[in-house]
């Protein structure tokens, strides 16, 4: 009894209540006339797609650096790496790996100075992060309008400059890791073998980069600070890292993101992807100084399942769409709940 | 104190006026807009924002830095609004009717802002975002859902056609500059909403009075240290609900004095914008997360409004595109707050560094020049 | 409003805060009515047409002004609005054929958001002259007469400026 009491504390009453509550509407689906084969193939399809961003949150939770409301930039170097790889015009498989090859050094490169301003100001980086983030994206819209991108399919026709708001990826790499080895079962159900490798893949480098030397280093900055100082860690140079890494995998994750969804979304569009991957890990159980893999994995599915089965389920059930209104309570509220929890510190 | 170093202090800390000021004399030419235009813009605009920036004032006060949660007092100034409408009661009393329906929802609603922040202290700003978003989702589901099925809506005009929930813009007209028009000054060709510009002065001396009654002064004493004021007998936890209590219900009375000068509704995102555009006036004025005063709040208004009706034209002549102009003034919106909030954070990071170094400095050479040794470690530092 | 519990307070000054609370709540109540009675807006049609059953008839050309709002013209099948607030008003009739002024004064119920006011009924002295009109009665009389659409219709639909916080309508 007493186990299951901690345990529950542990997990949070809150997760418990989403996971009954989509447990239900997966008991509810067929009754509604909801097919759920085509349901949890949108569950595993949307698990996939953004899984890798959620995964992006963990190094700057590890290291202290609380929920990456900056994310905004991984996504900024994400599109200029997609953008890129069609104005090149590479196809296919190569045109995917290069989106992600050109975005890396944009993405080293704002995460370097991302890191260096936030190292400026520990103890304030949630709200910081979430405005530089914001101030980025207008500073990118501009951006978006006077690059010298010329590819036709990208351009606004009738100025012949100026990027598009959505790009269409159809003829470059249009789910080209959805269906990579994806395993069809009926008329439904379609198993995207590629895309979940991929995820398994990015987490399973992650795994094992937290059990190296530097990825326990960080964690010990993220843990205690003054201690991880103390042993001579390089706590500047570790949160530094963990930045980085966290922008990076913000950019493979639009870019995994574009493949499947089919379109590059540019100007304001990163802003609303944001709060939905920090709602994510939190759903699964991370906190804002501790995540792991079994959050990301949880927490993407969890919040995938729930958006996905809330506008088919509950409009069958009621006959509106209130799908958009459960998606604000539930993620705000997540965040929420995570920033007012009281925090265990190991002092 | 050296001359150079004060001058330093001075730029580090009115850095962001002064580039306000330079962008927006630079953009004014280009835009070619008539000096008289433009104020009579910044009059208008500070008329219908500056009452919502004023709220801002007590949660800095209390130490609780920006209060992004000052949307939810918003909402609730909305939803008075609608049933304002609903019920059709015009010109200023449909006003106070909004007010007194507002006012009972945004004390609620700054009670559990205030609660939720008591738990998150140090994240205050965070948080007051997030709940301002979380709130957002309450209020679409009531404004969307419960009223007109729930709530009988007796004005089907303002009810979507499925039979409930708010229609997307409401017109305001009967409520439109009714609070403006009660009496307008005409004074060398400007136009002055005298009867608002009067409520903004009140709310002025208020806060002037309220800063120095005894509520007032614990709340500057619990903004300064909580611990200390705790040990003082303090009730910490009640003043700062106190504080957002407060600025929830001014932001309400706010939100509802801007729209009257907007008159249209935006029903479901009016507010979304609410606390972002207070708080960046705030900011440009010169303020910072723990220093803000009345003044700053008028700078603030007259600097960033300028600049919002400048910048688009401007962009439009430079660029060739309006968008550019439009995503500029938002980028530099965001961006003013982001700086503000980083110079903030690195200062208060420099003092207490400097403060440790002046302490060690004291006690390693007392009677020599303290001044001088402390600017040579804070360079090293 | 949420004084400190006191515990010292005594039955006297607790009796005595509960009734300047309960006081308060009757004058915010009270403020709230009165901004209802006093702002309560509400439409007069001024009809200037025949009866179905030539009770009585058109006039031939008058002025006619609510309040002290500027008067207008009317001519025979001529209907025009004017929006009033708060219930007692007075109309003002001048026919310009024996240039006769008629002034009566009248009451709108709380609720009712459009009255229609015959004034030939008002000339000829036959009660009542006022009516609440209601949607379904406006509608018939489309159908029938097809007034102009512009002038009877009372839905709030949007406006036409663009939404955005800073596109502010400007008075001038």
């Amino acid at each position: 009894m007493r186990n299951f009491k901690t345990f529950i504390q542990d997990f949070g009453w809150p997760r418990i209540i989403i996971f009954f509550f989509l447990v239900a509407l997966f008991i509810m689906a067929p009754f509604v006339g909801v097919r759920l084969d085509a349901s949890f193939s949108d569950v595993l399809n949307r698990f996939g797609q953004n899984a890798i961003m959620v995964l992006a949150m963990v190094p700057m939770i590890q290291s202290g650096c609380g929920l990456n409301f900056g994310l905004a930039l991984g996504l900024v170097a994400g599109l200029l790496g997609a953008t890129l790889s069609l104005q090149l015009e590479l196809h296919g498989m190569l045109g995917f790996l290069g989106a992600i090859v050109l975005a890396t050094p944009f993405s080293i490169i704002f995460g370097w100075f991302y890191a260096k301003l936030l190292n400026k100001v520990k103890g304030e980086e949630m709200t910081i992060a979430m405005y530089v983030g914001f101030s980025f994206i207008m500073f990118m819209c501009i951006m978006w309008l006077i690059l010298p991108y010329n590819n036709p399919t990208m351009v606004w026709g009738y100025a012949g400059k100026g990027l598009r708001t959505t790009i269409s990826v159809e003829n470059y790499w249009l789910k080209i890791l959805n269906n990579f080895l994806a395993i069809k079962i009926g008329q439904f159900f379609v198993f995207p073998t590629g895309l979940l490798l991929f995820v398994a893949l990015f987490a399973f480098l992650m795994w094992l980069f937290l059990r190296s030397k530097t990825g326990t280093a960080m964690t010990a900055v993220g843990s205690n600070p003054d201690f991880a100082r103390a042993s001579g860690v390089d706590v500047d140079k570790m949160r530094t890292i963990s930045v980085i890494i966290s922008t990076f995998l913000g950019a493979v994750g639009i870019i995994v993101y574009e493949q499947s969804f089919g379109f590059i979304q540019l100007y304001t569009a990163p802003s609303p992807m944001v709060f939905p991957a920090v709602a994510a890990i939190l759903i699964g159980g991370a906190s804002i100084n501790k995540a792991s893999m079994v959050n990301v994995l949880v927490g993407t599915i969890l919040f995938q399942g729930l958006l996905t089965m809330t506008p088919s389920v509950i409009n069958s059930l009621l006959q509106t769409d209130m799908s958009e209104v459960i998606r604000i309570i539930v993620s705000n509220g997540m965040i929420l709940y995570a920033l007012t929890r009281k925090i265990k510190v190991s002092k | 104190m050296s001359a150079r170093k004060k001058l330093s202090t001075f730029f580090s800390r009115y850095a962001v006026v002064i580039i306000f000021v330079i962008i927006t004399l630079i953009a004014i030419p280009p835009s070619g807009l008539s000096i008289k235009y433009i104020l009579q813009e910044i009059i208008t605009r500070l008329g219908r924002n500056s009452f919502l920036v004023l709220a801002l004032l007590l949660p800095i006060y209390a130490g609780m830095g920006l209060n992004f949660g000052m949307t939810l007092g918003a909402m609730a100034g909305q939803v008075g609004l609608i049933f304002a409408v609903n019920y059709g009661i015009s010109n200023w009393q449909g006003l106070v009717f909004a007010l007194l329906v507002g006012l009972p929802i945004s004390v609620l609603l700054g009670y559990v802002c205030g609660l939720v922040m008591n738990r998150a202290k140090g994240r205050e700003m965070v948080t007051g975002y997030i709940l301002a978003f979380f709130i957002n989702g309450i209020y679409q589901f009531f404004v969307m859902y419960m009223l007109g099925s729930v709530i009988p809506m007796g004005n089907k005009s303002i009810v979507l056609s499925r039979g409930y929930g708010i229609r997307n813009t409401l017109n305001l007209e009967s409520v439109r500059q009714s609070l403006d028009n009660i009496v307008m000054l005409r004074v060398g060709g400007f136009s002055i909403p005298l009867v608002t510009f009067i409520v903004i002065a009140l709310l002025c001396v208020f806060v002037v009075w309220f800063k120095k009654t005894k509520l007032g002064q614990d709340m500057r004493a619990v903004g300064q240290d909580m611990a200390v004021a705790e040990a003082a007998g303090i009730p910490v936890e009640k003043t700062r609900i106190v504080a957002i209590i407060i600025s929830t219900v001014l932001a309400c009375a706010g939100q509802i004095i801007f729209l009257q000068n907007m008159g249209n509704l935006a029903t479901y995102n009016a507010h979304d914008q609410t606390g972002f555009f207070a708080v960046a006036a705030i900011l440009v004025g010169g303020a910072s997360v723990t220093h803000a005063s009345i003044a700053n709040v008028f700078l603030g208004v007259t600097l960033l409004h300028a600049m919002f009706v400048v910048s688009p034209l401007a962009g439009q002549k430079l660029f060739g595109s309006a968008m550019i102009g439009e995503y500029f003034r938002q980028f530099i919106g965001y961006g003013v707050i982001a700086i503000s909030l980083v110079l903030y954070a690195w200062r208060t990071r420099k003092a207490a560094a400097e403060a440790r170094l002046s302490l060690r400095g004291a006690q390693n050479g007392p009677g020599k020049g303290n001044g001088k040794p402390a600017v040579g470690n804070g360079g090293q530092a | 409003m949420n004084g400190t519990a006191n515990a010292k307070g005594a039955p006297n000054t607790k009796t005595r805060r509960l009734l300047i609370r309960g006081a308060l709540l009757v004058v915010y109540v009270l403020i709230m009515v009165l901004m209802i009675y006093s702002g309560r807006r509400h439409t007069i049609l001024i009809d200037n047409k025949d009866a179905a059953d030539g009770s009585y008839s058109a006039i031939n050309g008058m002025e006619v002004s609510i309040d002290k709002q500027e008067s207008s013209e009317y001519y025979p099948g001529d209907r025009d609005k004017a929006m009033v607030q708060g219930q007692k008003h007075t109309i003002k009739v001048n026919i310009f054929d024996d240039n006769k002024t008629i002034e009566k004064s009248f009451t709108v119920p709380l609720w009712s958001d459009v009255m229609i006011i015959s004034v030939p009924k008002v000339v000829a002295g036959i009660e009542p002259w006022i009516a609440p009109f209601t949607m379904a009665e406006q509608i018939q009389e489309a159908q029938e007469s097809a007034p102009p659409a512009g002038e009877t219709t009372f839905q709030s639909l949007g406006s036409m400026i663009p939404e955005g916080m800073e596109e502010a309508q400007q008075s001038p």
